[in-house]
């Protein structure tokens, strides 16, 4: 039997539409709704339909503000951080070298691990009675006395933040590395005869060449950076200073049991992930231009 | 003549049959022991989920094993993660396990919720008769948990510290302890002498409910109004004795703001602190065990220093419950109620120091002189009061998790301790607003 040959895509995409209905826009969809709602299971007789209101409460709540605020700010911390380290791992590791097969692998490792065990392992590596940091530093004459790493808090979210990115970085590393390697080398060549040094081949060369994979790389550790979770609860749990906007959003739903708030702030940190994502889709259109 | 025969045999046999049956149905609740219902589930894995101090034993477990057949996968985790997944199962739907802990101020939200099978038909009225606890657990006239953990607090103190710093007599007052606290920092016995938790976690707010009671006075109003607000308030003075312990007296360990409850009974049994002024009930058994404690016999219990030499106390008794959601809610309910036999009892206090509910075994580890400070617990077990007299407020969860953020801040110094009073004041102002 002969398929109809404008049937055939519908019926090969038909499976992954069908999925994608079921898991991705229903949910959406019943999120969407029951954020209009009063849904509350401490309350569970009183499910009404209060419109914006769980979304305006929401944006005058001093905590959730708080939460969003410390949220950018690990975004802007971890995505400047990662990308400019992973572009620096990937330079270093470019050129084939004897050994570079068994860095590449330590490289990884710990994005292969899951958060909770590395924020666990960050965890003992703070521990103001017998962390590592405290001994090392303490060997080294930088500090005289054992610090509470966790317990400062104007630097509390720095630390945590930085156990963020030592796990991504890795990954955007690899991402950095793969586009690396499909700029031809004729290109370097053609540059050092014209008299190039090796800051003009990055600039003129490599750094416009990597601006595919830089959007990807933006665009993965925004969202990771945006849902921050286990390592903010694993090292600081619910601290104020250290709280990012999904831990505040796990509070809601799963402390408070305002489960209509919880989805409206899950909805709001969704929009604002989908913003930024679109921001660096058009950052890398005017590239292509 | 033969038809009234047959009448009057027929009605013979379906009387005799109705008593039977009757019968049996009342057995069936009255005296379900273990025994009864051996091997009744056999072959069924029992998921339980509970905190560190139910590590039960192995051979514990295996004892259970044999008798029903009965197979327990315990799953241990800390307070606030198994809280975490308790709430993130039920609300999807799951049974998080098929027997869970149960805290008492859980009560309200879960009942609300109907998380939890009641509990009140798998057992008979003389169990409930002897556990003192019981109305706790009580949503709607039916049990949705089982009181497993008498949990009350007492004050533990290291009494060779207190010796080798020249202090003879214990301390009744909180004024009283914090001098001490200072006096043993000051002859350089221990560095940090009082151990409280400063984390972002549950833990950290029982001291400074206990001290609030202790300094004479309550949390909430009759009508849940906070009254720790002015400077002259029990509450206050609780929250000023915490703080100054920690900035300006420096007996508490800075590295405590990132402590859990049970990191301050690591350091106190390891020697590494004078002072567990709001510790546990049960851990008189722990602290007092030569395998687990470096304080074997330096550890004494005292009752909880009050003001005016007044001593108050709270209770935060635990439970356990079967999800409405679990498959196996008949083999759980057989768990519980084999906990519950005398022995398993008198065997948790023991080894666990997992303190009893029931009155007859209270009594009989007292006569038998193995309750260690007995004469302090049986002293204190009659003044053990309800941290709200007044009746959990249902936003209850809220109010702790605000507070212990707000204790972790003042201990980092990001709040003023009028800052945080006030910020606790009006939390609770906006959430009795926020009531329907």
């Amino acid at each position: 039997m002969k398929i109809n040959r404008t049937l055939l895509p519908y019926i090969l995409i038909a499976p992954l539409f069908i999925l994608l209905v079921l898991l991705t826009f229903y949910p959406l969809l019943l999120t969407i709704f029951n954020s209009l709602q009063s849904l509350n299971l401490g309350r569970p007789d009183d499910i009404r339909f209060v419109g914006l209101a769980n979304y305006i409460e929401l944006m005058t709540d001093p905590a959730v503000l708080n939460a969003m605020r410390n949220s950018v700010q690990y975004f802007i911390l971890s995505v400047s951080i990662e990308i400019l380290g992973g572009i620096v791992i990937a330079l270093s590791l470019r050129n084939k070298f004897r050994g570079r097969a068994i860095i590449l692998g330590i490289v990884i490792l710990p994005w292969a691990l899951p958060p909770v065990v590395n924020s666990i392992v960050w965890k003992w590596i703070y521990d103001p009675s017998y962390g590592l940091l405290n001994d090392v530093l303490i060997k080294l004459g930088m500090i005289d006395h054992f610090h509470v790493w966790l317990g400062d808090p104007h630097f509390s979210l720095v630390w945590v933040a930085l156990v963020h990115i030592w796990k991504m970085m890795p990954l955007i590393s690899i991402i950095m590395l793969a586009q690396l390697q499909t700029i031809p080398a004729e290109l370097y060549e053609a540059a050092r005869i014209d008299g190039a040094n090796s800051l003009q081949s990055f600039r003129h060369i490599t750094l416009p060449l990597l601006k595919p994979a830089l959007i990807i790389a933006l665009t993965l550790g925004t969202v990771s950076a945006f849902h921050l979770f286990d390592e903010v609860y694993v090292l600081t749990g619910t601290s104020l200073d250290t709280r990012s906007i999904m831990v505040q959003d796990y509070l809601i739903a799963f402390r408070e049991l305002k489960y209509s708030m919880g989805m409206a702030l899950s909805l709001i940190i969704t929009i604002v992930i989908l913003a930024l994502t679109w921001f660096y889709n058009q950052l890398g259109k005017e590239a292509r231009v | 003549m033969k038809k009234k025969k047959s009448l009057v045999l027929i009605i013979t046999v379906l009387v005799l049959a109705t008593l039977c049956f009757t019968g049996c149905g009342n057995n069936d609740k009255q005296t379900d022991s273990p025994e009864a219902g051996a091997k009744k589930f056999s072959g069924t894995t029992l998921n339980v989920l509970l905190p560190p101090w139910y590590e039960f034993s192995p051979a514990m477990l295996d004892d259970f094993t044999k008798e029903t057949g009965i197979k327990v996968d315990l799953q241990i985790m800390d307070w606030d993660p198994c809280l975490d997944k308790i709430v993130t199962s039920n609300a999807a739907g799951v049974a998080p396990a098929d027997v869970t802990v149960m805290n008492w101020d859980w009560v309200g939200k879960f009942g609300a919720a109907g998380w939890c099978e009641p509990l009140n038909n798998h057992f008979d009225d003389d169990f409930f008769e002897d556990i003192t606890t019981r109305s706790l657990f009580k949503y709607k006239d039916q049990y949705i948990a089982i009181p497993i953990y008498n949990d009350f607090r007492v004050t533990y103190i290291n009494k060779d510290y207190f010796k080798k710093a020249g202090i003879e007599r214990m301390p009744t007052t909180p004024d009283e302890l914090m001098q001490d606290a200072i006096t043993i920092k000051e002859k350089g016995v221990c560095e940090y002498p009082l151990l409280v938790p400063f984390t972002a976690t549950g833990a950290t707010t029982t001291p400074w409910y206990l001290l609030t009671k202790a300094y004479g006075g309550e949390l909430l109003s009759e009508t849940n109004e906070p009254l720790f607000a002015s400077k002259d308030s029990a509450g206050y003075k609780a929250m000023e004795f915490l703080i100054k312990g920690l900035k300006d007296y420096q007996v508490i360990d800075p590295a405590s703001i990132g402590w859990k409850g049970t990191d301050v009974v690591d350091n106190f049994k390891a020697g590494q602190g004078a002072i567990d002024i709001a510790g546990w009930a049960g851990n008189v058994s722990l602290y007092t065990n030569p395998k687990e404690s470096k304080i074997v016999d330096s550890v004494q219990v005292i009752k909880v220093p009050g003001q005016n030499g007044k001593s108050r106390t709270y209770g935060l008794q635990e439970g356990l419950s079967v999800p409405a959601k679990s498959k196996n809610k008949e083999a759980a309910v057989e768990f519980i109620r084999w906990l519950n036999t005398p022995e398993n009892v008198e065997k948790l206090f023991i080894d666990k120091g997992i303190f009893p509910n029931h009155h007859s075994t209270i009594v009989k580890l007292a006569n038998e002189g193995k309750l260690p400070g007995g004469q302090t617990m049986v002293e204190v077990l009659p003044t053990i009061e309800s941290l709200f007299p007044q009746g959990v407020p249902e936003w209850n969860m809220e109010f702790e998790t605000e507070t212990f953020t707000t204790m972790n801040q003042m201990a980092k110094g990001a709040m003023t301790l009028d800052q945080g009073m006030n910020h606790l004041a009006d939390t609770v102002k906006k959430l009795n607003q926020s009531k329907p």
